[in-house]
């Protein structure tokens, strides 16, 4: 009896113990933990949480057609659910093992059904047929859908990241809209601020680390570079854009040609009527008028400024020795300034007579009329996209560190600049050096600024410069190690 | 008879001159608000007041984030203003006499005359480099300093209202100073501080430079206050300084809704005024 | 002094709060000094640099690092005066037709509404300055003195609409509530007793107020013109709006020019080391210009004089600060 009796519990341990064992499987299946569903990194809740039935997630249909930005009719007769994303429909009827994707039919494992009084569906079934990539988390019970739009983002950064940037009036509403885009474009969102504030405020922001990264159309100096030593500010190009020179001469439109040198007198106070004959003998076909030339020009210190003192200085040995190039100059008649690109073209088209030089999309968006300048082959050339990308064609610098103005190119237009971004070589945010690498290799590199530089009238720099571009944001570090990847 | 007429004649025309001296003074006025109200009304709608600034180029857009930034740094202003300026001016209510508050008074008095430009100077200098960077926080505190000379000032004036016989009444019932200020004086002189304060926030609201220089501009969503923050004077003065037509438009919105909240804010504390005035 | 002395030895609760309110008072007062403290030491160099040639020399350069005040402080006393020209009798007009013609009743509303025009911030005037004023000027006004005397130097050159005209303009009009309040506030002060004595004789209101009214207030008035002024300097963004903000003596009335302060808004946000050190000099100048201004109004306002009414006195400057800035 005791030798049985032991037998039997020895029989019935085992026994308990190989039932523990086959039942672990089926326990581990009854997890009840609670399903969270991801869909582009954020959880979506519906007021039934997602069901596991027969090993498919189950979810209520709104919620998830909705969020693939699907619509979604229910009919009640045929007890059918329609979903409508583009071209693609999708169609399930409760309890009915055979769904119909674009026409076409399609088993499924588990039908929809009504739980807790709302329609279920199964979500991988549902997403994947809308072109949404599922992931299964299996530890943490995520189910992770990106939708198509949302997988060929961006994510240079693991959490959101805010950048405050700023400098040059020159590319603003370029890198407004490039700004606009990328946010669009990055998952975590990066949103870069770009305040314009003119490159002199740039290069200070940048040098007092009040900016993350500078926009400048004018090199940093030596002594300004020997400020950051051991580091170094890198110069990276972005685009090209061509100076206008605007005028307000009431019923003439653009094409007012000048010659340099008419150029450079309008500006040394030597010619100050519309009508001298210097002007117009390059105009026949124009009645000038007997009006006063009130010179406009920038009130801050700018890159704008830069590029045109540095033309006016390559054409005029007198504007060279007299007033020289810089952000700002003593400016040698009698000039009304204006703040920024946009106050310089505000004053041109309030004061009748006016002649100013602002960037080409400024002049456009402005309506303002413009000169078409002789450059250094003969040719009077408007200044256009085309015209200031030609300029660059033959580059004199290799190094894309100064302004392609004075071209040799026949069809060059002779006022042409370029503008930078600056940033430190070695960076002191891993977040803000991936993010900045990301979007300066998402707008140069990849060229997603093209469409809307040609929209905003910049040019587009050329292979080569993008070359340059490449090799200088490889060249940026954090901690040592080089941040492109 | 004939220097009769002609004292008459002249005091007839110098009452004319004054009529028509305030005459013009009012017309300018009615001038300014019709053109904001005529230039602002033509683009001020609901998601004019509560979209992000469009880039240039693209349709739409609005002031919501500079709405908000103004908001945000006034309110942030008159919170670190409000109790210091009115502990300053119960010191000042106390000790009318002693040479400290002579002192003070003017200390005060001569901040009301310092350019707001040079308080938006030593803000950036003292937060924003050494920070590092432009935020709300620093626009604040630069408005707070703003706004200062005249809650200051103001408080003393309407906690002087006060009667010292009802003060000696309280103190003679037992009442310390201090229960004598809280229990009796501020409240006996809310009205009048209120008053006060909304006339400092008017001011405030209009402020360019000073929240230029320290909290910079932006083309985002306010998420914190470390970050560069966009308000209503610096859009305005940004929009009106560019030579695109939208933006310029945006400008008159812009000054239409600055414009209206801050005559909302006098036209009620004058009301506020009249009304405790008459109470008393 | 002796109110520290008070605070710091009694030990009750009363010093404590009392010692929290002097804290506060303190605070103010430590606030004033660091700021002019701060902006002067930031502004030794270009001192150290130029001294007194900073007020005296005109070529402002800062691609040289040469710099002189001379243009900005021109434009800024230049613009100033002119503003105030304008502006005296108008306020002063309004402030006699507000507190001695217009009917009891109707003196509230309508000293509300000329106070009203305080409060319009100063970029709304410069938003109108630009957009309203100045091309009405280019064609009216400013059309007119260059044709008719544009041979006098004052009027030379053509009309821009924006320039030391149009920025006189807009100061005046800013500056116009603030001298109409003051003063006005100081008239109402003449004892009533006076005035109808002098209508009992049959004198006219001209009489009245040429007689009674304006000397027993003068110094009341010149207080309020004074510190109009200080606010005509010290006023930056509706100025750098109107001005054309050219480095240029300002000779014409037409031409653009600059002032210290616009001078400042403008080229601040671009200036590096010695440059912005004599942007920062400017600030202190201009600073010190203010302190000085307020400092004799205010000695105006405290002078014993026996019409003033003690009230009157005491509310002038909570008034004024009223009137923005």
């Amino acid at each position: 009896m005791k030798k049985q009796s032991l037998l039997t519990r020895v029989l019935a341990v085992l026994a308990c113990l190989v039932t523990l064992v086959s039942l672990l499987p089926a326990m581990a299946q009854a997890d009840t933990r609670p399903i969270t569903i991801e869909f582009n990194a954020r959880e979506l809740r519906g007021d039934v949480a997602p069901q596991i039935i027969g090993g498919r997630t189950m979810v209520p249909m709104r919620l998830i057609f909705e969020a693939l930005g699907a619509e979604v009719t229910w009919n009640d007769a045929t007890q059918t659910v329609v979903g409508r994303q583009g071209n693609v429909t999708i169609s399930l009827t409760i309890g009915n093992r055979n769904a119909t994707v674009g026409g076409r039919a399609v088993a499924l494992d588990q039908p929809a059904q009504i739980f807790a009084g709302r329609t279920m569906v199964p979500v991988r079934f549902i997403a994947e047929s809308l072109g949404a990539t599922v992931e299964w988390d299996d530890a943490r019970r995520i189910v992770r859908i990106t939708s198509a739009a949302q997988s060929r983002m961006r994510s240079p950064v693991t959490s959101e990241l805010r950048m405050t940037t700023g400098g040059a009036s020159f590319p603003f509403p370029l890198y407004t809209r490039l700004i606009t885009e990328y946010a669009a474009v990055t998952n975590p969102r990066v949103q870069i601020e770009y305040a314009s504030v003119g490159s002199g405020a740039g290069i200070r922001g940048i040098l007092a680390r009040t900016f993350d990264f500078a926009g400048s159309d004018a090199p940093m100096t030596a002594a300004q570079q020997a400020q950051v030593w051991p580091n170094e500010v890198l110069h990276i190009p972005t685009v090209m854009g061509a100076v206008a020179v605007v005028y307000n001469l009431g019923g003439i439109g653009s094409g007012l040609r000048l010659t340099p040198g008419a150029l450079a007198d309008i500006y040394l106070g030597r010619v100050t009527h519309w009508n001298d004959p210097s002007i117009r003998l390059l105009n026949p076909t124009l009645s000038l008028p007997d009006q006063r030339i009130t010179l406009v020009r920038r009130s801050d210190s700018s890159g704008t400024t830069f590029i045109f003192t540095n033309y006016l200085s390559k054409v005029s040995p007198t504007w060279r020795t007299d007033v020289g190039e810089g952000t700002t100059v003593r400016w040698p008649g009698t000039t009304i300034g204006g703040a920024g690109n946009a106050g310089v073209a505000a004053q041109v088209s309030q004061l009748p007579g006016a002649i100013g030089y602002v960037e080409l999309s400024t002049a456009v968006q402005s309506r303002l009329s413009m000169a078409h300048m002789q450059n250094r082959a003969g040719n009077f050339i408007a200044p256009s996209v085309e015209a200031a990308s030609a300029a660059a064609i033959i580059m004199e610098d290799a190094s894309f560190m100064t302004h392609p103005t004075d071209s040799i190119a026949h069809t060059a237009y002779p006022i042409v600049g370029i503008t930078w971004i600056l940033v430190y070589r070695d960076q002191e945010n891993e977040a803000k050096a991936r993010a900045t690498v990301d979007f300066l290799r998402w707008a140069v590199v990849e060229r997603n600024l093209e469409p809307f530089a040609a929209e905003l009238h910049y040019s587009p720099l050329p292979e080569t410069g993008i070359n340059r571009v490449r090799r200088l944001l490889q060249s940026i570090t954090f901690g040592g190690q080089p941040v492109w990847r | 008879m004939t220097n009769r007429r002609k004292r008459k004649a002249l005091g007839l025309l110098f009452e004319a001159l004054c009529v028509l001296a305030a005459g013009i003074a009012i017309l300018v006025l009615a001038l300014i608000l019709y053109y904001v109200f005529r230039r602002g009304i033509a683009v001020v709608n609901f998601s004019f007041l509560t979209s992000l600034p469009a880039p240039v180029g693209v349709a739409g857009g609005g002031i919501g984030n500079a709405l908000i930034g103004s908001l945000l740094m006034v309110g942030l202003g008159a919170l670190i203003a409000v109790p210091v300026c009115i502990a300053a001016a119960v010191f000042l209510d106390q000790n009318p006499a002693s040479k400290l508050s002579a002192f003070v008074r003017f200390a005060t008095r001569v901040l009301s005359g310092v350019p707001s430009m040079v308080i938006g100077l030593f803000v950036f200098g003292q937060l924003v480099l050494r920070t590092g960077n432009y935020s709300a926080l620093a626009g604040g505190i630069a408005l707070s300093i703003v706004m200062a000379p005249i809650i200051t000032l103001s408080a003393e004036e309407m906690l002087r209202l006060v009667p010292s016989s009802q003060r000696e009444a309280s103190m003679a019932l037992g009442a310390t100073k201090q229960q004598t200020v809280f229990r009796l004086v501020l409240p006996g002189a809310a009205g009048g501080l209120i008053v006060g304060v909304m006339l400092a926030v008017a001011l405030a609201a209009g402020q360019t430079a000073p929240v230029l220089l320290t909290a910079l501009t932006s083309r985002f969503w306010l998420e914190s206050l470390q970050q560069p923050t966009a308000s209503l004077p610096v859009l305005i003065y940004h929009y009106a300084t560019s030579p695109f037509a939208d933006w310029q438009a945006h400008a008159w919105g812009a000054a239409l809704v600055l414009v209206v909240a801050i005559l909302v804010l006098n036209v009620t504390a004058q009301l506020f005024l009249g009304l405790s005035n008459r109470r008393r | 002094m002796q109110a520290i002395r008070r605070a710091l030895y009694s030990g009750t609760r009363e010093g404590v709060f009392h010692y929290v309110t002097l804290l506060a008072a303190l605070g103010l007062v430590a606030l004033v000094v660091s700021i002019f403290l701060v902006v002067t030491l930031q502004s030794a160099p270009a001192w150290r640099a130029f001294g007194l040639s900073f007020l005296t020399t005109s070529i402002w350069d800062p691609m040289a690092n040469q710099f002189g005040a001379v243009p900005a402080l021109l434009g800024t006393v230049i613009t100033a005066v002119l503003a105030l020209a304008v502006a005296t009798p108008l306020s002063i007009g309004t402030a006699v037709f507000l507190s001695e013609i217009v009917p009891q009743s109707w003196r509230r509303p309508l000293s509300f509404v000329v106070e009203l025009l305080a409060a319009v911030p100063s970029v709304v005037y410069g938003l109108w300055g630009l957009f309203v004023l100045a091309p009405w000027l280019r064609t009216g006004l400013g059309q007119l003195l260059a044709d008719y005397l544009g041979f006098l130097p004052i009027f030379a050159g053509p009309s821009l609409g924006i320039g030391v005209l149009t920025a006189s303009l807009v100061l005046a009009i800013m500056v116009l509530p603030t001298i109409t309040a003051i003063s006005g506030e100081v008239m109402r002060g003449v004892p009533p007793e006076l005035r109808e004595a002098m209508f009992a004789l049959g004198a006219t209101r001209w009489e009245v107020v040429t007689k009674v009214i304006l000397p027993s207030s003068k110094s009341g008035i010149a207080g309020a013109l004074l510190l109009g002024l200080g606010r005509a300097i010290g006023e930056a963004i509706a100025v750098t709006m109107v001005i054309g903000n050219a480095n240029l003596i300002p000779v014409s009335l037409l031409a653009p020019a600059q002032t210290m302060a616009s001078l400042i808004v403008s080229e601040f946000p671009e200036a590096f080391d010695l440059h912005l050190s004599a942007l920062l000099l400017l600030a202190t100048l201009l600073f010190s210009i203010t302190l000085i201004i307020n400092l004799i109004a205010a000695w105006f306002f405290y002078r014993p004089s026996q019409h003033v009414a003690a009230t009157a006195k005491g509310s002038v400057w909570a008034k004024l600060l009223r009137k923005g800035s």
